[in-house]
C-alpha cells in the first residue's frame, strides 16, 4: 500500500519538476551526438565505437540525474522521517529507483531510432540496443543511487560519485556494449542478455539494502 | 583463542598488544626484505627466457599479492564492523586501505616496467592487469569516501559498506574483464603466461613476500595505533600513556 | 658472481633499478609518514594534556 503511494509521490514530484529528467536526457543526446565529431569521420570506425559511446553516454546521463535523486529528500528531512517511520526504508528506495528509471529511460529509448540513423544501425541492431538498455540500465541506476547515497551530506560529491561508480559499473558496461557489438556482427546475443539481466536483478535485489544502510549512517550524525 | 580475540576488541588491550609486536615485525620486515631482495637481485640465476629482467618479480609479485589479500582483510574487517559492531575493526579497515592502495599502485607500476622489455609496451589491456587497475580505483574510491566524512566512526561504517559492495563485485568485474579481453584478443588467451618458477628463484620470492607482509602489518598497526590514541584520547589509559611518554 | 653482470643486469639495468628504486621510495615514504604521524599525535596530545584540554 505504502509502496504505491510512494510511487505516486515520486511520479508527481518528477512531473512537477521535470528539469532533472530533462537535463539528463539532453545530456545524453548531446554526448552521443557530439562524440562522433571528436572522432575521425570514417563511418566504419564510428560503427565500431558506437555501442561503447552510447553506453558511456547513458552512464553519464544517469550519473548526472542521480546526483539529485536523494539529495532533495535528504535536505528537506523527508529521508529522516522515513528512517524513523518504521516502514522498511529499502522499499521506499526501490520505489524511488523504479520511478527514476522509468522516467530516464523512456526519453532515451525514444531517441534510439535517431541514434540508429546517425550511426547507421539496421533494425536488428536497433532492437538489440533498446533491449540492452532496458535490461542493463536498472543495474546502472542502482549503482548510481548507491554512489549518490555516499555523497548525501557532502558538498563536492561529483568526483566521489564518479570514483565509486566507475569500478562498479564495469561489468554492466562490458556486457551492455558487447551485446550491441554482437548484434552488429549478426551473432547470438543470448549469453550477454542473460548476464545483463542477472546483473540488473542482483543489483535490484541487494543494492537497496546497502543504500538504506548508508542513508541511516549518514543520518545518524 | 576466543578469549584473545575478545580481548583484542578492547581498545586498551589492542593498543598494548599491537604496539608490543611492532619492534619484532619491523625487524622481521627489514631482514626479510633486505635478504630477499639481495638474494633475488644478485644471487638467483638469470632466467633463460627473460634474462635478468625477471628479477622485477621479487617486488612485483609481493605487491600484487598483498594488494589483493589486504583487500580481503578489509572485507573481513568490514564484516566485523557492520555485523558484530566491533569498532576496532573499523579502525583497521581505514588503516589497511592506505597501504593496500600503495601496494596496488606498486604492482601496476612494477608490472608496467617489467612489461616494457618483455612485451614491448608499457600497458596491455590484459585481464589481470585491468583487474588490478580496477582494484586500485576501488581502493581510491574507498579512501576518498572515508576522507569525506568528518565523524570518524561514520566514515568507517560507510567505507565498510563500500568495501563489501566492492568485494562482491570484484569477482564479477574480474570475470567480465576476462571475457572482454578474450573477445579482443581472439586466439591468444594470455599475453603473459607465468613461467614455472625454479627453486633457486622461488626462495627469494618467498622471502620478499614475507618481508612485504611484515612491512604492511607494521605500517597498518602503527597507523591504527595513532588513530586509536586520537579517538580514545579522553580515556584514562591514554592520559597515563602520554604522561609516561612525555617524561 | 660477476660484478659486471650485477651492474648491467644483462642490459635490463634501467628497468630493474627503476622498479626497485620506486619500491624503496614508496616503502620508505610510508615508514616516514607513519612515524611523522605518530610524533604529531603524541605532540598534540601532550600539549592538550598540559592545557588540561583533553
Amino acid at each position: 500500500m505504502n509502496f504505491y503511494r510512494q510511487l505516486r509521490r515520486e511520479l508527481l514530484i518528477n512531473a512537477r519538476q521535470p528539469r532533472v529528467i530533462i537535463n539528463a536526457t539532453l545530456f545524453f543526446i548531446m554526448v552521443s551526438v557530439f562524440f562522433p565529431l571528436a572522432l575521425p569521420a570514417d563511418s566504419q570506425m564510428l560503427r565500431q565505437f558506437a555501442p561503447g559511446l552510447i553506453w558511456i553516454a547513458v552512464l553519464f546521463a544517469m550519473m548526472l540525474a542521480s546526483e539529485r535523486i536523494l539529495q532533495q529528500d535528504f535536505d528537506d528531512g523527508v529521508l529522516e522521517q522515513w528512517a524513523i517511520s518504521g516502514y522498511p526504508l529499502q522499499r521506499l528506495i526501490v520505489a524511488k529507483i523504479m520511478v527514476h528509471w522509468l522516467l530516464i529511460i523512456l526519453p532515451i529509448l525514444l531517441f534510439c531510432p535517431i541514434l540508429a540513423i546517425l550511426f547507421d544501425f539496421n533494425t536488428n541492431t536497433l532492437l538489440v540496443l533498446i533491449l540492452s538498455l532496458v535490461c542493463g540500465t536498472p543495474a546502472i541506476l542502482g549503482l548510481c543511487t548507491l554512489a549518490a547515497s555516499f555523497g548525501l551530506g557532502l558538498q563536492q560529491k561529483g568526483i566521489l560519485m564518479a570514483l565509486i561508480l566507475l569500478p562498479l559499473t564495469i561489468p554492466v558496461m562490458i556486457f551492455g556494449s558487447g551485446m550491441v557489438t554482437m548484434a552488429m556482427d549478426e551473432a547470438l546475443i543470448s549469453a550477454y542478455l542473460a548476464i545483463l539481466l542477472a546483473l540488473s536483478l542482483l543489483a535490484f535485489a541487494f543494492l537497496p539494502y546497502a543504500i538504506a544502510a548508508i542513508i541511516r549512517i549518514s543520518l545518524a550524525d | 583463542m576466543w578469549k584473545f580475540l575478545y580481548q583484542m576488541a578492547s581498545p586498551k588491550t589492542f593498543y598494548r598488544l599491537t604496539q608490543g609486536w611492532l619492534k619484532t615485525l619491523g625487524a622481521l620486515a627489514l631482514v626479510f626484505l633486505v635478504v630477499g631482495s639481495l638474494w633475488g637481485l644478485f644471487f638467483a640465476p638469470p632466467d633463460y627466457q627473460q634474462g635478468d629482467a625477471f628479477r622485477i618479480i621479487y617486488v612485483h609479485v609481493p605487491a600484487a599479492f598483498l594488494s589483493m589479500s589486504l583487500y580481503g582483510y578489509m572485507a573481513f574487517c568490514a564484516l566485523l564492523l557492520l555485523v558484530w559492531r566491533i569498532k576496532i575493526a573499523g579502525l583497521m579497515l581505514a588503516s589497511t586501505a592506505v597501504i593496500g592502495a600503495w601496494m596496488a599502485f606498486l604492482a601496476l607500476a612494477t608490472g608496467s616496467i617489467w612489461g616494457k622489455p618483455m612485451w614491448g609496451t608499457w600497458w596491455v589491456w590484459d585481464a589481470r592487469l585491468t583487474s588490478e587497475l580496477i582494484l586500485l580505483l576501488l581502493y581510491t574510491a574507498i579512501l576518498a569516501t572515508h576522507a569525506a566524512f568528518k565523524n570518524r566512526e561514520q566514515a568507517d561504517k560507510v567505507a565498510a559498506i563500500l568495501t563489501l559492495v566492492g568485494v562482491i563485485d570484484l569477482p564479477i568485474i574480474h570475470y567480465s574483464v576476462y571475457w572482454w579481453n578474450t573477445l579482443h584478443q581472439g586466439a591468444t588467451l594470455t599475453v603473459f603466461s607465468k613461467p614455472k618458477i625454479a627453486a633457486p628463484m622461488l626462495y627469494p620470492l618467498l622471502l620478499t613476500l614475507l618481508g612485504f607482509a611484515c612491512f604492511s602489518a607494521w605500517v597498518i598497526l602503527q597507523r591504527a595505533g595513532n588513530e586509536l590514541l586520537m579517538r580514545e584520547r579522553r580515556q584514562k589509559w591514554v592520559r597515563q600513556l602520554i604522561l609516561k611518554g612525555s617524561e | 658472481m660477476d660484478v659486471n653482470q650485477w651492474v648491467t643486469m644483462g642490459g635490463y639495468a634501467s628497468y630493474i633499478w627503476s622498479a626497485y628504486g620506486l619500491t624503496s621510495v614508496i616503502l620508505l615514504a610510508n615508514i616516514w609518514v607513519v612515524r611523522q604521524q605518530k610524533r604529531k599525535t603524541m605532540h598534540r596530545l601532550c600539549r592538550a594534556l598540559k592545557k588540561d584540554d583533553l
